[in-house]
């Protein structure tokens, strides 16, 4: 089915480039790299491997949150310095103020990009909307399931409008149908046209997250983290289920790589 | 009678959960498939499953007979709806489950549109324990947002018909 991915494609601009990225702990033992990794717009890429093989780490570096230990993280072609800002997060353990309600929750990241109030309630109750969110404005974060506390952090991320979303594990602390029921929302919010964000970033220890939901897969191995391949699903048919049997033998493949 | 109709509690299942379950039976061949295997393969357990089920079967959403479960033709179009038409799909349902219909209707009927909690934790607790009572109120406020029926004011512990845009 899908064929190993030859070199860069042209037709895509690339938003994020890593270059000879390493991770040192302590300073001196190496636990990621050295990785070079293009994020493209307008493309759902996956980082997918085992526990230790630096996948957050990875996204952290995109994100600009931490800064690699060596190499270069490019934005546009010049170099990124602190949080990149052009991407926001979502977080597996959904990152709520719980002393906040569900809309003030959306609101605090317009807020820390200097948006004005009357402007920030306004995109925080279109973000809820789009995430089926709207009628829980005013509930706490206490007062809903897992579930729509990650859609809530959803909401949060789109609302700043980011050209880039990055999202570590945003589904593993979820039931599976609840999980199932997000990861559908996701593909309708990257394909919406009232949602402006088009690239995302997922870190999954699920192959078979990745695949359904993938443009692009890239495989990592542990110790130190590195990448083992890069595959082009570009050519699988949407929508994938997971039972599918193009679906299966690249996953399968996949599993095959790991091993 | 509805008195007593809203004495048959509530399933407490997230309404995101019963989403899931109809987006997975959607791509079941006919909308079917058999129970069981929403148990050990989706690694289910029982007492997560059964009130989600349960909370599809009393919206109408899906018929359960013989080990099988099978989406209705609301649920079919609710699975495939996007958002906000499958929100306001969903209200109508929510509106024809007795709990929620009478917090409603008493909603309309009052004051302002607000209604102490306690007017109905006193209601509910003729049929059930405080900590139950509780529990449905908190399940009906859950499922009355998500298809914004109702909403609840924590400053002063009244439920509010939800505000209109």
């Amino acid at each position: 089915m899908a064929a190993p991915l030859s070199g860069g494609d042209a037709a895509h601009a690339v938003l994020v480039r890593l270059e000879q990225v390493e991770h040192l702990y302590h300073g001196r033992i190496r636990i990621l790299g050295p990785i070079d990794l293009e994020v493209r717009e307008g493309e759902f890429l996956a980082l997918v491997g085992p526990s230790g093989c630096g996948k957050s780490t990875l996204l952290r570096i995109v994100a600009g949150i931490l800064p690699p230990s060596r190499g270069a993280v490019r934005l546009g072609g010049r170099p990124l310095k602190g949080a990149n800002p052009k991407a926001a997060m979502v977080f597996q353990s959904f990152a709520l103020f719980p002393w906040l309600t569900v809309v003030d929750n959306v609101a605090i990241g317009l807020e820390a990009r200097g948006v004005g109030q009357r402007e920030r309630l306004k995109k925080a109750e279109k973000y809820l909307a789009l995430a089926g969110l709207s009628g829980y404005e005013r509930a706490f974060p206490k007062e809903l399931s897992r579930g729509m506390k990650q859609l809530v952090g959803l909401a949060r991320a789109l609302a700043v409008e980011p050209e880039l979303l990055c999202m570590d594990e945003p589904f593993s602390a979820l039931d599976v149908l609840t999980a199932r029921a997000a990861r559908d929302l996701v593909l309708d919010l990257w394909a919406s046209p009232e949602v402006t964000t088009k690239t995302i970033l997922l870190v999954t220890h699920s192959i078979e997250e990745a695949v359904t939901l993938s443009d692009r897969v890239v495989v990592l191995k542990a110790n130190p983290g590195r990448i083992a391949d890069t595959v082009d699903l570009a050519a699988l048919p949407r929508p994938r289920r997971a039972d599918a049997p193009a679906v299966r033998e690249t996953v399968d493949r996949m599993y095959a790589l790991l091993a | 009678m509805k008195a007593k109709a809203v004495t048959e509690p509530l399933p407490h299942a997230p309404l995101g959960m019963v989403l899931g379950l109809l987006d997975h039976l959607r791509e079941a061949p006919g909308g079917r498939e058999d129970l069981y295997k929403l148990g050990g393969p989706l690694g289910l357990e029982l007492d997560d499953l059964l009130p989600v089920t349960e909370a599809a079967k009393r919206l109408g959403l899906v018929t359960i007979a013989s080990g099988d479960i099978e989406l209705t033709d609301e649920g079919r179009a609710l699975a495939a709806a996007e958002e906000p038409a499958r929100k306001k799909r969903l209200a109508r349902r929510l509106q024809g489950l007795p709990l929620i219909a009478e917090i409603r209707k008493a909603l309309d009927g009052a004051e302002g549109n607000r209604v102490s909690r306690k007017v109905f934790v006193r209601r509910l607790r003729d049929h059930f324990s405080p900590p139950e009572a509780r529990r449905q109120l908190q399940t009906a406020l859950d499922w009355a947002r998500y298809g914004e029926v109702f909403d609840f004011d924590p400053d002063s512990e009244e439920f509010v018909l939800a505000p209109r845009e």
